[in-house]
């Protein structure tokens, strides 16, 4: 079973759009299903030093909330968090 | 390419080898390009990256958390859920302040500083489980356990502006 994290930057992103109490258990959730099952949603195109070779940039709709995350074997970490 | 009437024929297994592999077709007509089947999620993804190129912060955002990850700068959602927790309890008591400074003729900022002391003293006499009685309400126990080093990491990021910006001018 993989682990899940946040960036503070999508901690941050959380704050700053108001993020209810429900509203980060619906996200949470999402990303809990997203660790046991990676991949499922859709990749984005996006290219920069900062993403390993190996790494690519996965989207999750969730809401209001668009979820920018990457995953490895061991865990899945969300990026950003947009509206 | 495709013919549009070999595609029409096939369109079951292009639409599955479009989406699985992401191969993409161009459909042509008399002999002419028309459209282009892609897969969905390849779809969903290039309308995201077309999306970003018109938000700058947006891709900044991405690349800011990219590099707090990179650091090993993360957070368990229990982490992210007491930092929302507290700043929605700090919008809370800035609202209070207002509202108690409206009714007693004193400063907003005055109101703050004392409800921010308030606060530090109590977070004294309760960090250690403890509860405090307050007249008039009774006793106050805190909700959960601090986690040693959250609270000092969570007092410094989340601050009262007007109180952050008079601490600087003391200095």
């Amino acid at each position: 079973m993989r682990d899940y994290f946040y960036s503070p930057e999508a901690s941050e992103n959380l704050a700053t759009f108001e993020t209810t109490d429900d509203e980060f258990t619906i996200i949470d959730r999402r990303v809990a299903e997203l660790a046991e099952m990676p991949g499922a949603d859709f990749e984005i195109p996006f290219q920069d030093p900062m993403l390993k070779p190996s790494e690519k940039l996965y989207r999750c709709d969730v809401g209001r909330f668009k979820l920018n995350y990457i995953f490895n074997k061991k865990d899945l970490e969300v990026v950003s968090v947009m509206l | 390419m495709k013919s549009i009437t070999d595609a029409r024929k096939d369109l079951p297994t292009l639409s599955q080898t479009a989406q699985r592999k992401m191969d993409r077709y161009v459909i042509t007509h008399q002999g002419r390009p028309q459209s282009v089947l892609v897969g969905w999620n390849e779809y969903q993804g290039m309308k995201a990256k077309a999306e970003l190129v018109n938000r700058p912060k947006a891709v900044a955002s991405i690349r800011k958390g990219l590099a707090e990850l990179r650091e090993g700068k993360r957070l368990t959602s229990a982490e992210v859920r007491a930092k929302l927790q507290v700043r929605e309890d700090v919008a809370k008591a800035q609202e209070l302040a207002a509202a108690v400074a409206d009714r007693s003729g004193v400063e907003t900022e005055v109101v703050s500083t004392v409800m921010m002391g308030f606060r530090d003293l109590m977070r004294e006499h309760m960090s250690g489980g403890g509860s405090v009685t307050i007249p008039g309400l009774g006793q106050v126990q805190m909700a959960m356990p601090l986690v040693e080093g959250t609270l000092a990491n969570l007092s410094r990021d989340i601050e009262l502006p007007h109180l952050t910006k008079r601490r600087k001018a003391k200095r």
